[in-house]
């Protein structure tokens, strides 16, 4: 038995050893590509390294929406000030219970037409359709038998009338610069079949007419750490696996796709839970199983603003649905693991999200569990280890800082110096505390899967004005 | 033993992270300082600059004296920004062409220096030659020369600037020379981006279009979409070259498409036959010239244009019924004609067209 606890706690510690080092370089990594990327990004404006084009490509953008009255007008008059030529807005209403299309249909004044629309994705009927012309931009409001945010999405394919469309969230809101910036990669490159921008938290900012008027991190001790969170990995960790075309999500929240390469691959899958992501590794798929040349990037100048749950019920139930979505996705495309076809996309990639996304709350309870079973047994060396959590810690911290601070220095954002010393504390609560919560619930995201592996993920929402 | 090794591991961590935290701290004061001593330059030079555009102060030797100043400091990308930032808000002031004219020589010197540089500074150089130029007066042939070796080895960026200073410039032949290098080097460029930069071509557009036409047929193809597109924008009659390639057997679906869309700007009576004829001969190969045919059949109002689209409503290709909806409403339909389509069996032909009349007459 003590050789077995021996052979145990060596083995462990070992397996934690390779671990915790493939994270922090993974980490370290992420954060000097992401920053340098960012800081030749800022160079390359500065000197006018930019496609600048009075008018690029027509984009039709797609807000599903469910029981989306208290955000939806807001939102779609925000998308009336963008700064582009040539755009339709789509709403897709999947069934709401409350008055979401009501709302939309006074608002704007739209008018209910018969207009047929094209099957080229699956989805659910549409009960009625609305349209309107504000600003000479066309709007179309579809009202649908609820089916889900693929289904809802799919519909907006179907009725997309341009060549690319963007998916985005009813409680989203972009910068007036957003579509001009996440068009650029396809400008630069006829291969780019999806880009994904950057999400901030709308919490955090006020804006008028798509212009930012100031930044400062909320009161709320879960918004702001989220705000952390959120500059680690969508700034850092997305640019590194663009880096080799491995990105694997692109946030449904704000992503481009080119229309008809999404129809052929099947549009979203219905029945996940993690449409987004399995749409992009449905990509991924689709294009090298067929040979064909083609890119998904990442544009991290291109912004888009969204609310992020600001209680602990909301977080709960979003990150659960992530970590499902994460789980469903995997196991569909389980064969791009090591699969030489697949490239770096089916080794690093796919690795990375297997062990430090899907496994990593289990991996890391494990580690707790052998730590108090060691403890208990007397063979813990207590200052070691705990030498080893803090400077773990203090690792994750400077990194979460540097990526934070990159971000508000290369978007030109003013913050105060209170906000300043508020970041570095909660870059402190978000790696000690923060991490191991998430970890818990994701752990605890099966619970009741059965039930709701369909629901749409609803988060209380706030109306714009009541952020600032 | 081990666990002195584990620590070399984590302080060797801790100490690339620091570095790099201690990188970022340093690169944000060293960008604040950098912004404030720009701000300084473009001072100075706006001082200068009024100096030199001062006619009742500025002596020949206080020229020189500027031009060699010039030549010297804004071989450095930090001097050049700080300049140009001075004189993008001075271009058009007549003072400001006078001056650029004098100075030709000088950025022609700058020029070829800066063909030695990254492909980042190459592109602002071309960008800085595409707004000054067209204040220079008449192009030199060396310019054009020194802007085309600029496209060597450079990124997408450099390429689009030195095709903005092509365009200023107003040189067809460098214009045709830049389309033949991309095209020998296989460099993608967005046919959109080069259809749309070419409407800011400053000499004669018509001459530009003929040459480029003459040329595009060795060029790839996204290369000669682009000069059909540019041609659609432009009032030039390309009618009988475009209508002889439409009906060429080799040519490629897509360069049709572009060639129907020009026919749909330019009305030309004597193709209504054939445009009619590719919307009814629509099978599965052909049917992207169906769906452009059906829509530029909204520029030939006629009977048997009418005939044509209320068949093509019937179409198996959803494009096809959408896009002879809405040419039939803009070619105008009587209103028995609609009822009698309302009352037809076939749904699709039906919805989309009464979806279309619905809008229009709506709208009116």
């Amino acid at each position: 038995m003590t050789q077995f606890m021996e052979y145990f706690f060596t083995g462990t510690g070992i397996f934690f050893l390779i671990y915790l080092l493939l994270y922090a370089s993974y980490l370290f990594a992420s954060v000097t590509v992401g920053g340098f990327r960012l800081y030749k990004l800022e160079k390359m404006a500065q000197i006018k390294n930019e496609l600048k084009h009075e008018f690029y490509f027509p984009v039709s953008i797609l807000v599903p929406a469910y029981n989306e009255e208290v955000t939806i007008i807001d939102s779609v008059e925000s998308l009336l000030n963008l700064k582009y030529r040539l755009y339709e807005i789509i709403v897709i209403d999947d069934g709401s219970a409350d008055r979401t299309t009501e709302l939309m249909v006074d608002h704007f004044q739209m008018k209910k037409v018969s207009r047929p629309i094209r099957r080229m994705v699956d989805c659910e009927m549409q009960e009625a359709i609305y349209e309107c012309r504000v600003k000479n931009i066309k709007i179309t409001l579809i009202r649908k038998k609820n089916g889900g945010k693929g289904d809802a999405l799919n519909m907006g394919i179907n009725a997309a009338e341009y060549p690319y469309f963007l998916c985005m969230d009813a409680d989203s809101m972009l910068q007036s610069d957003s579509i001009e910036r996440i068009v650029q990669p396809i400008m630069e490159d006829d291969d780019v079949v999806a880009v994904g921008g950057l999400i901030r938290i709308a919490q955090c900012v006020s804006i008028e007419n798509g212009e930012i008027l100031g930044y400062h991190l909320p009161w709320n001790l879960l918004l702001s750490l989220q705000a952390m969170e959120y500059d680690r990995s969508f700034l850092a960790s997305r640019i590194l696996l663009d880096s080799f075309n491995g990105n694997l999500i692109i946030s449904g929240a704000f992503g481009l796709f080119k229309k008809d390469v999404v129809a052929a691959a099947g549009g979203y899958d219905r029945q996940t839970l993690g449409e987004d992501m399995e749409l992009v590794v449905k990509l991924h798929a689709f294009c090298r199983n067929n040979n064909m040349k083609y890119a998904i990037r990442y544009e991290p100048n291109a912004i888009c603003w969204s609310q992020a749950p600001s209680s602990f019920k909301d977080l709960r139930s979003q990150r659960r649905r992530w970590h499902l979505g994460l789980f469903q996705c995997m196991t569909k495309y389980r064969h791009l693991f090591l699969n030489r076809h697949y490239g770096l996309l089916g080794t690093v990639s796919y690795i990375y999200y297997l062990i430090y996304e899907l496994w990593s709350p289990v991996i890391e309870l494990f580690g707790l569990f052998t730590v108090a079973l060691a403890a208990l047994l007397g063979r813990l060396n207590t200052g070691f280890m705990l030498k080893l959590y803090i400077l773990y810690a203090v690792y994750g911290v400077i990194l979460t800082m540097t990526a934070f601070f990159q971000r508000i220095y290369s978007q030109n954002v003013r913050i105060s110096v209170g906000d300043v010393f508020k970041a570095c504390v909660m870059c402190v609560i978000e790696n000690v505390f923060f991490r191991f919560l998430l970890d818990f619930i994701r752990c605890t995201a099966f619970i009741g899967y059965k039930e709701h592996k369909l629901a749409w993920g609803k988060i209380k929402r706030s109306r714009q004005f009541e952020n600032t | 033993m081990r666990t002195l090794n584990i620590n070399y591991i984590i302080y060797f961590y801790m100490f690339i992270c620091l570095t790099l935290l201690f990188f970022n701290i340093a690169y944000i004061f060293y960008m604040k300082i950098r912004q404030f001593v720009q701000d300084g330059r473009s001072r100075r030079w706006k001082t200068e600059l009024e100096r030199i555009w001062n006619e009742e102060e500025c002596t020949d030797r206080m020229l020189r004296q500027h031009r060699r100043m010039l030549r010297r400091k804004l071989k450095r990308t930090d001097q050049l920004i700080a300049y140009n930032n001075v004189m993008e808000r001075c271009l058009g002031e007549g003072v400001v062409s006078d001056y650029l004219r004098d100075c030709y020589d000088d950025f022609l010197v700058l020029a070829a220096e800066y063909g030695t540089r990254s492909a980042m500074e190459k592109a602002f150089f071309a960008y800085v030659i595409s707004l000054y130029h067209p204040y220079m007066g008449t192009f030199r042939k060396q310019m054009v020369n020194i802007l085309l070796k600029y496209m060597d080895n450079a990124t997408v960026y450099c390429r689009e600037n030195v095709l903005h200073a092509l365009y200023s410039i107003g040189d067809a032949v460098a214009v045709e020379h830049a389309f033949a290098f991309l095209d020998n080097r296989g460099l993608y460029h967005s046919s959109k981006l080069i259809s749309d930069g070419l409407m800011t071509y400053r000499g004669d557009k018509e001459e530009l279009a003929w040459r480029l036409w003459r040329n595009c047929h060795m060029w790839n193809e996204s290369l000669v979409i682009a000069v059909i597109q540019f041609v659609t924008q432009l009032e030039a009659d390309f009618s009988a070259e475009f209508f002889r390639e439409l009906q060429r057997e080799g040519t490629s679906i897509e360069q049709r498409f572009a060639y129907i869309r020009y026919f749909q700007r330019h009305v030309k009576p004597e193709l209504k036959g054939f445009l009619i004829s590719c919307l009814e001969q629509y099978d599965r190969a052909n049917n992207y010239l169906a769906i452009a045919a059906s829509t530029a059949l909204g520029s030939y109002p006629g009977d048997d244009t009418r005939q044509a689209l209320e068949q093509a409503l019937r179409s198996r290709n959803w494009y096809v019924r959408k896009n002879s909806a809405i040419s039939l409403i803009h070619i105008g339909i009587p209103e028995t004609e609609l009822e009698r389509i309302y009352g037809r069996s076939d749904r699709y032909g039906k919805e989309i067209l009464e979806y279309v009349a619905g809008i229009q007459f709506g709208a009116s």
